[in-house]
């Protein structure tokens, strides 16, 4: 069983503005109605709790683990010295700013990354055009759409933009083996920029799949069934031999991630409305075959309707459960996938059995 | 004993961590929060956000006015950033080991990695105060601000160093340990530190009561944040030295055990330090510093 390809699956990394500056909140403006119903009070608990940004030493170690990973996997037979694909599941920058942003288009991008105060760290060295990336919930915070999100980060890299409360589907060749990528930006977005109002419990860290999203979604996948080009793919072999994988920020069955209380929910919502009926009708109408989403923090691999969920923590936020995923494509078509955690000063394989298996096999077992 | 680019480094990320922490006690401290509060909604302040320099400024003069009247604030910073500290430690260590091949960390010890004879070895010359000397050594820093608040660190730090040296087993679990002692430690002087730091004559010199502009990092939040780094870096190796003597091994996760022995203080890498350095270090660099 050799290795053939790697994706290196990245949530929440919370960004701060440099390598040693936290998050920084634009100035904010609190409408009187959000004032006298006690939202400003909610919301400081919000930006107190979830708005930490990375922690400096997960971020300096995390790329030098990562070659350690790709180097045992050489022996694994993986043939290449880095990640087929990176893929950020949202919540890359705790606040959408310019400098956090430039920040980690660095890190990701470079070698090595210096700040302009002469400190440093390594950096991941992942070619732009194998990275995949939906925004999350902080990366479009107060904001009322991802304007900035998009002209800080995805732009300069190249990365295929996704539209507010939009879909984008891109389909990759990796190996023998072809994808079809399935991103959804399940965001609800505030009305006024950068004030806080009376409705800021439902878009601070809520999600919504809106019928608009979900009709379009179903255009667009009948396309690419048909074999037409929509967005970023166009299917090269039969729909039904590529695996289907779904990209989405917001937590497809929360009640799986024990740790994500319903008393947490009380206190400010993070679930999504919609999406478990969006990921059963993906399942049965169009065979998807694998989600991955991030958000609350918790690493989890579930099943959800036949639809395997891969649950990603965060992996760089200062006191978060810091974790990511490794999926391995092997040569006879398992996808596995793979949890490393944060044991406070190192990253390590996570002996976590649960963390650790089959995602599935690839459709016929077939290579492209 | 100059101070070399490792515990720099270490020293500016500490300063750094402890100037966020500083905005978020001032934020939410009962006596502070209503005039950290004014100077965020402050336009005249801070413009373009809150890391202006004149919103900077205002912080300081709130900071330096509460240490000032010795409001104790130690004890709810030292929680905070005592954890925090051997993650950052840790990591930096690494980080160093991998780019420079050595380590020196003023006080704690000096690591080496070489591949001299093809292998991978790490060592560790461990400093007098771990070998048991009683007094901290002087960072000796080219920058002035640096070594006055080095040398008010130390005159407070100093003598808890030998008052540790007879306590009892802190007990606790393992890893738990030294964060607690610590944070005990910082607890106990960050309050006298800060004081004698922001009242000296040297420091008031380069700084000025009210400093005008943040060049330079001589305001009032940096220079308190530098003392707080400083304090919090003492407070973990007199931390360390007292688990050492008490229990004889220390294991760090991911990092080694330090074995005392009567002679000596071993230090033995784990396989994953050693891999990692490995594969990290250019095979090029055949020799340590």
């Amino acid at each position: 069983m050799a290795i053939e390809s790697m994706f290196l699956v990245l949530s929440d990394l919370h960004f701060g503005r440099d390598l040693h500056l936290p998050p920084e909140l634009p100035p904010l403006t609190v409408s009187r109605l959000a004032r006298w119903v006690g939202r400003e009070k909610e919301t400081e608990r919000f930006f107190e709790r979830s708005c930490r940004g990375h922690s400096f030493a997960t971020v300096s170690m995390l790329p030098r683990y990562v070659k350690l990973l790709l180097h045992e996997a050489q022996f694994d037979g993986f043939g290449s010295d880095g990640f087929d694909l990176c893929i950020l599941l949202g919540d890359q920058a705790t606040v959408p700013d310019a400098q956090a942003y430039k920040f980690l288009r660095q890190y990701i991008t470079s070698d090595h990354y210096k700040t302009t105060g002469d400190l440093h760290c390594a950096g991941l060295g992942i070619s732009s055009a194998n990275i995949l990336a939906i925004p999350g919930n902080h990366d479009k915070l107060l904001r009322a759409n991802l304007d900035l999100y998009h002209s800080e980060f995805t732009a300069p890299l190249g990365i295929p933009r996704i539209e507010p409360a939009g879909s984008l589907l891109m389909s990759r060749t990796i190996g023998r083996r072809e994808f079809l990528f399935i991103s959804v930006d399940a965001s609800v977005y505030t009305a006024q920029e950068l004030t806080i109002d009376v409705h800021a419990r439902d878009h601070l860290a809520r999600g919504e799949v809106s019928s608009q999203l979900w009709s379009d979604l179903k255009t667009k996948l009948d396309g690419v069934k048909k074999g037409a080009q929509v967005d970023s793919a166009q299917l090269v072999g039969a729909y039904e031999n590529a695996v289907k994988v779904v990209l989405v920020h917001y937590a497809v069955d929360a009640s799986r991630l024990s740790q994500h209380t319903k008393w947490e929910e009380k206190v400010l919502p993070h679930s999504c409305k919609g999406i478990e009926e969006m990921i059963t009708e993906l399942r049965l109408k169009y065979e998807i075959n694998v989600a991955l989403h991030g958000h609350l923090h918790i690493p989890g691999l579930y099943n959800y309707k036949a639809v395997q969920v891969v649950a990603a923590t965060t992996a760089t936020e200062q006191k978060g459960p810091n974790g990511f995923f490794v999926l391995k494509v092997l040569d006879t078509g398992e996808i596995r996938a793979e949890h490393h955690c944060w044991t406070g000063t190192r990253f390590t394989a996570d002996p976590d059995n649960s963390l650790n298996k089959q995602l599935m096999v690839f459709p016929h077992g077939a290579a492209a | 004993m100059a101070l070399n680019n490792e515990t720099r480094t270490l020293m500016r990320l500490l300063k750094f961590r402890a100037i966020g922490l500083w905005h978020a006690e001032l934020a939410h401290s009962p006596g502070t929060a209503k005039q950290y509060s004014a100077l965020v909604g402050n336009p005249a302040l801070s413009p373009t956000g809150p890391m202006d320099e004149g919103f900077t400024l205002g912080v300081g003069r709130l900071l330096l006015a509460n240490v000032l009247e010795r409001t104790r604030l130690g004890v709810s910073i030292a929680p905070r950033l005592c954890p925090e500290l051997a993650e950052i430690f840790w990591a930096a260590l690494s980080e160093s080991l991998i780019e420079r091949s050595v380590c020196d960390y003023k006080n704690f010890g000096i690591f080496r990695v070489s591949r001299a004879t093809g292998k991978l070895h790490v060592v560790f010359e461990p400093s007098a105060v771990l070998n048991g000397r009683p007094l901290l050594e002087p960072q000796s820093s080219p920058y002035q601000d640096e070594q006055f608040v080095d040398e008010y660190t130390r005159r407070v730090m100093d003598p808890l160093l030998q008052e540790v040296q007879d306590y009892p087993d802190f007990g606790a679990v393992d890893q738990w340990r030294i964060p607690l002692i610590a944070t005990w430690l910082l607890t106990k002087a960050l309050d006298d530190i800060l004081h004698s730091v922001v009242s000296s004559k040297e420091i008031n010199g380069i700084t000025g009561e009210m400093p005008r502009d943040v060049e330079r990092e001589r305001d009032w939040l940096t220079v308190v944040a530098m003392a707080t780094g400083y304090a919090s870096y003492y407070a973990w190796i007199i931390a360390f030295c007292v688990d050492l003597r008490t229990n004889s091994r220390i294991s760090v996760d991911g990092i080694g055990r330090f074995q005392r022995t009567v002679e000596r203080i071993e230090f033995e890498p784990v396989a994953q330090l050693q891999r990692m350095l490995d594969v990290n270090i250019p095979m090029a660099r055949q020799t340590a510093a």
